[in-house]
C-alpha cells in the first residue's frame, strides 16, 4: 500500500468525480419525451432531479458495499445482508395502514412521512442485528451475516403476513408500499422529501473517507490488524453503522436497488486494486454514474413503441447485475480451481 | 352518460391511480372504456390493458387539462402526500387551473357492479357543468 498524501486524495477524489460527472452528463441527453439530445429548461430540471436522486443512491449503495466488503472480508457481502430493505417495506408499509393515521403521519412529519418511516425501520432492524450478533461489545462477521439473513427473512414474512390480511388493508387498494419490494427511483420525491437522505449520505461518506485507510488493514485477520496499531473492533463498529446508515438513507427514496452495492465496488476494484482509499471514491462515482444509466435505459425505453412504461431500475441493475455476479463467482471457482 | 354528454368536446384527461400521481391508467382497460364514456380522452394513448409508470417529464409534456386521482380506501396521510406532488408540476393545465381531484371511493378501480355509479361521477368530475345543471 503506498503512502497517502493530500495531493493523492485530490487526485482520486477529482478523477471520481470526473468518471460521475461524463455519465451523469450524458444522462442528461436521455429523458422519457423527444430523442436523444439537450432538453429545453422545463425538462432539464426534471432530468436533473432524477439524475442527481439516482447518484445519490448509487453513490450510497455502492460505498456501503466496498465497506460490507471490506468489514466482512466478504467479496459477495452487499448492503441488503443485514436486513435493512425489509425493514424499510415492512415499516414503509405500516406508514399506509388506516390505523397509522394520526399526529405523527399527519402533523409532526407530513408529506416526508413515508421515506421517514422506511428510514426508521431500516434503522430498527440494523438495532435488532446488532443487538443479536454482538458479544460483549464483538462483532464476529459470521455470527453477523446469519444474524441479518433471519431477521432479514422474519421482516420479510412479517410484511407478507399483514399484506395478506384484508382487514388491514382493503385488497383492492394498488400500490403502496408493495413497490418497495422491487427498487425503484421514486421520481415524485421532491428535494424536500430527499435531503435528509442527502445529507446522511454526504455526512457517513465523508466519515468513510476518514477511516479508509484503517479499512485496509480489515481485509487482514484480527491479529495482523491489531497488530499495525488498528482497533479492528472499534472499526468494524464505525464501519458497519456508518455503512447501514447510508444503506436505509438510500433505501428510504427508492427501496431496495440490487447489485449496486455488490457490482461497483468490484468494478472499482478491476481498475485500482483494492486499496480502500482509492477504491471508496472510485466506487462511490461508479455507483451513482451507473445508476444514473441505468435510470436513463429505463426512460429511454419508457417511449411509445418500446416498454411504454417507466421500469424500475431495480429490474434494470438486476438483468445487468445478475450475470456479471454469476461472472465473478464462476472467476472465483475458476481460480480457486487452479490454485488447488 | 353518454347521452347526457352527447356534444360535449371530450376532456384530455390522466388518471393516475396510486398516491405517487405516476402510476397512471393507460389504454385498452375498463377505466380507459369508462372514461371515454364520461367525456373524456385518455392522455396515455399507448398500451392494450396498460397501466404504465411515468415520470415528471411526460406528464408535462402530456399537459391534461383534468387529473383524476383514484386511491381507494387511501388513509388521510397518503392523501396529504398525494397533494403534495402536484405544485411540483405546477406547468400542467389540470394543476394550474385546480382540475386535480382525488378520488378515494372503494369500488372506483374495481371492473364489477359499480361501473355505472364510476362513469357517473368521472362525468360529474370533467363536466362540471352538466352536474350542476342535472341538479338544478
Amino acid at each position: 500500500v503506498k503512502p497517502w498524501t493530500p495531493a493523492r486524495l485530490v487526485k482520486t477524489l477529482l478523477a471520481s468525480a470526473g468518471v460521475w460527472a461524463v455519465l451523469a452528463g450524458a444522462c442528461l441527453m436521455v429523458g422519457s419525451t423527444g430523442g436523444f439530445g439537450w432538453p429545453n429548461r422545463a425538462a432539464l430540471g426534471f432530468r436533473l432531479d432524477v439524475v442527481l436522486l439516482a447518484s445519490l443512491v448509487g453513490a450510497g449503495l455502492s460505498s456501503a458495499g466496498v465497506v460490507f466488503q471490506a468489514i466482512l472480508r466478504n467479496p459477495l457481502a452487499e448492503p441488503y445482508l443485514l436486513g435493512v430493505s425489509s425493514g424499510a417495506t415492512l415499516s414503509a408499509y405500516l406508514w399506509h395502514l388506516p390505523f397509522m393515521t394520526g399526529w405523527l403521519t399527519l402533523g409532526a412529519l407530513g408529506s416526508i412521512g413515508e421515506p421517514l418511516f422506511a428510514f426508521g425501520g431500516a434503522v430498527a432492524t440494523i438495532l435488532i442485528v446488532f443487538f443479536l450478533a454482538s458479544r460483549r461489545g464483538r462483532l464476529e462477521p459470521v455470527t453477523l451475516l446469519l444474524v441479518g439473513v433471519i431477521v432479514n427473512a422474519i421482516t420479510g414474512s412479517i410484511f407478507l403476513l399483514i399484506n395478506s390480511m384484508p382487514w388491514i388493508r382493503d385488497p383492492a387498494t394498488p400500490g403502496g408500499s408493495l413497490r418497495f419490494l422491487v427498487g425503484g427511483l421514486q421520481t415524485n420525491l421532491t428535494w424536500h422529501q430527499i435531503w435528509p437522505a442527502a445529507v446522511l449520505i454526504g455526512v457517513a461518506w465523508v466519515a468513510l473517507l476518514w477511516f479508509s485507510g484503517q479499512l485496509n488493514a480489515a481485509l487482514l485477520s484480527e491479529a495482523e490488524a491489531e497488530s499495525l496499531g488498528v482497533r479492528i473492533h472499534r472499526l468494524r463498529w464505525i464501519g458497519l453503522v456508518l455503512a447501514s446508515l447510508m444503506t436505509a438513507s438510500a433505501v428510504a427514496v427508492s427501496g431496495p436497488i440490487g447489485f449496486i452495492g455488490l457490482v461497483c465496488p468490484h468494478v472499482g476494484r478491476l481498475l485500482v486494486g483494492n486499496d480502500q482509499r482509492r477504491l471508496l471514491p472510485l466506487a462511490t462515482a461508479l455507483g451513482a454514474g451507473l445508476l444514473a444509466v441505468a435510470d436513463a435505459i429505463s426512460r429511454a425505453l419508457s417511449r411509445p413503441g418500446a416498454a411504454e412504461t417507466i421500469l424500475p431500475v431495480g429490474v434494470l441493475t438486476g438483468l445487468l447485475g445478475g450475470p456479471f455476479f454469476l461472472m465473478l463467482l464462476w472467476r472465483s471457482r475458476h481460480r480457486a480451481l487452479e490454485g488447488g | 352518460v353518454a347521452a347526457r354528454l352527447r356534444g360535449r368536446p371530450p376532456v384530455r384527461t390522466l388518471i393516475a391511480r396510486t398516491h405517487t400521481g405516476v402510476d397512471v391508467v393507460g389504454g385498452g382497460n375498463f377505466m380507459d372504456d369508462l372514461l371515454r364514456l364520461a367525456g373524456g380522452q385518455n392522455v396515455i394513448q399507448s398500451g392494450d390493458n396498460s397501466y404504465p409508470t411515468i415520470d415528471r417529464e411526460m406528464l408535462v409534456s402530456l399537459n391534461p387539462d383534468v387529473i383524476l386521482q383514484i386511491v381507494p380506501g387511501a388513509a388521510p396521510q397518503e392523501i396529504e402526500q398525494a397533494m403534495a406532488f402536484w405544485p411540483t408540476v405546477g406547468q400542467v393545465s389540470a394543476v394550474r387551473n385546480g382540475r386535480v381531484h382525488v378520488l378515494t371511493d372503494s369500488y372506483l378501480l374495481l371492473p364489477g357492479y359499480s361501473v355505472g355509479r364510476i362513469a357517473e361521477l368521472l362525468a360529474d368530475k370533467l363536466h362540471p357543468q352538466n352536474a350542476e345543471k342535472d341538479q338544478r
